[in-house]
């Protein structure tokens, strides 16, 4: 396991070294709506990411998808459900530890409650029984906790394999790894094969789980990169502020007259 | 990007999938208060005239239409996902760009309807915020966790319309918007690069294959 994390650091340090090489997208002109546009982007690697998107795209159609495809067909979808519910069960303790560290013992009393009985009455966390006894999942994870710490997400980044990400958070995956009381334990008797085992199904369980919405997202979209990349940051906005409410995060300064609010059309037209 | 967020698009306009309706808490506000009935009529309207069997595609897609046009603003929703370019769209050619929307939000989501699936949409909440009414939704299908969907709407000229759909914290029109807008930017700045993506998709969505 130290061993993985080293590669991890490295494969992190190298990427973070060709994110500085590509260097930034062009330079902003002395337009104020260009620039307000390009921080609101904030997509300065927006080459190299749409490069590695195009890889991830590949892979996904070379491998990822048909594996998926495969254990969809294969396995019937309460097995599916069995599989994404143990992978979710024993990612408690990095769910806990990162309740605790922003301060919310509500939720970390949940997900203790919440491993305690689909461990037990849900068989190892092959069932979410405390979901149908009215004790709800959350998720949570150190990028979340740099937020509500303050940390800004940082440019958006499309990391190979993983996906969209930016640097809190890509620092915040790797921070959840070494928080990982299972890591821990297959590093230190040498089995490799645990954390190995559990990223490939891990992976197969979130592809499966995303499968109706890339495949929609795709269909519908004229620019999938982009729709992508406003999803996330719209995903994770709502996640760190724990679904407070969707109203108050960055959601459109649409308001009820959208042909007159917007300072950056005029009114013209309407 | 979690289980959340299955099927994210196709319940972006849940409304059609709708089959009952049960109102939990209503705010006492006469905007809200019909801006929440305004929703439950809009499902109701959508499933009989959507998911009434064996009609026509192209009765269907009319059908489809002109439940949009009375129940979105699709006119300004048109303006804003392309943020400041609209100013370079000369006033000539607005209508027309207007009209391109249109028929890509007609072409891109109105085949969803076709699928009919057991739904159950509750209203849970509506709260106000300047001028908009934000009805709180979720939307129960089976076999698949409750989504949650926010309709932001409007009022005008004595008609509620919709501006924005959030499905599970996702905004439909700024996703929109971020896709439009980079499309424009990657084609220098040129709002043509867009009604081309539109044209495209729109063709795409209309041969014979989809």
């Amino acid at each position: 396991m130290r061993g993985h994390n080293f590669t991890l650091i490295k494969f992190f340090a190298l990427l973070f070294l060709a994110f500085t090489i590509s260097g930034c997208a062009s330079a902003p002109s002395d337009d104020p709506g260009a620039i307000a546009e390009l921080r609101k982007i904030n997509d300065p690697f927006e080459q190299t990411n749409r490069f590695i998107f195009k890889f991830n795209q590949g892979l996904d159609a070379a491998l990822i998808e048909p594996v998926t495809g495969l254990y969809r067909g294969i396995l019937p979808e309460f097995i599916r459900n069995s599989v994404h519910n143990f992978i979710k069960n024993i990612k408690t303790p990095v769910i806990l530890a990162n309740d605790m560290l922003q301060g919310e013992p509500n939720r970390a009393g949940n997900t203790v409650i919440r491993f305690v009985i689909n461990s037990t009455v849900g068989i190892a966390g092959l069932r979410d029984q405390a979901t149908d006894w009215g004790i709800e999942a959350h998720d949570e994870d150190f990028g979340q906790t740099l937020a509500v710490w303050g940390v800004g997400e940082g440019p958006y980044i499309m990391l190979p394999l993983l996906g969209p990400s930016n640097p809190r958070d890509a620092i915040g995956k790797l921070v959840d790894g070494l928080l990982d009381p299972i890591n821990w334990w297959a590093d230190n008797d040498d089995r490799e094969w645990v954390p190995i085992t559990r990223t490939a199904v891990s992976g197969i369980d979130t592809r499966d789980q995303l499968w109706d919405v890339l495949e929609e997202l795709e269909k519908s979209s004229i620019d999938f990169y982009a729709a992508l990349r406003s999803l996330y940051r719209q995903r994770r906005n709502k996640d760190i502020s724990n679904g407070a409410d969707s109203k108050n995060n960055k959601t459109p300064n649409f308001a009820s007259t959208p042909h007159k609010n917007d300072p950056q059309s005029s009114n013209a037209g309407q | 990007m979690k289980t959340t967020s299955r099927g994210l698009i196709a319940t972006i306009f849940a409304l059609a999938l709708v089959f009952s309706l049960s109102i939990t808490k209503v705010h006492a506000d006469e905007f809200t208060d019909g801006a929440a009935k305004f929703i439950v009529s809009l499902a109701a309207k959508a499933e009989t005239s959507l998911l009434e069997k064996d009609i026509s595609l192209a009765e269907h897609q009319k059908r489809f239409r002109k439940l949009m046009l009375e129940s979105f603003d699709l006119k300004g929703i048109g303006k804003w996902v392309v943020g400041r370019y609209w100013r370079r769209i000369p006033k000539s050619e607005r209508a027309k760009y207007l009209k391109l929307f249109e028929n890509f939000i007609v072409a891109t989501y109105s085949k969803r309807f076709r699928v009919y699936t057991k739904a159950k949409l509750k209203i849970n909440e509506t709260t106000r915020r300047k001028n908009s009414a934000f009805v709180s939704t979720q939307i129960d299908r089976k076999n698949s966790k409750p989504i949650s969907v926010t309709w932001r709407i409007k009022l005008s000229n004595g008609r509620y319309k919709i501006i924005d759909i959030v499905v599970e914290g996702v905004s439909w029109i700024q996703t929109q918007r971020s896709e439009f807008v980079s499309v424009i930017r990657n084609s220098g700045g040129k709002v043509s690069g867009l009604t081309n993506a539109l044209n495209k998709k729109i063709a795409d969505f209309t041969s014979p294959e989809n």
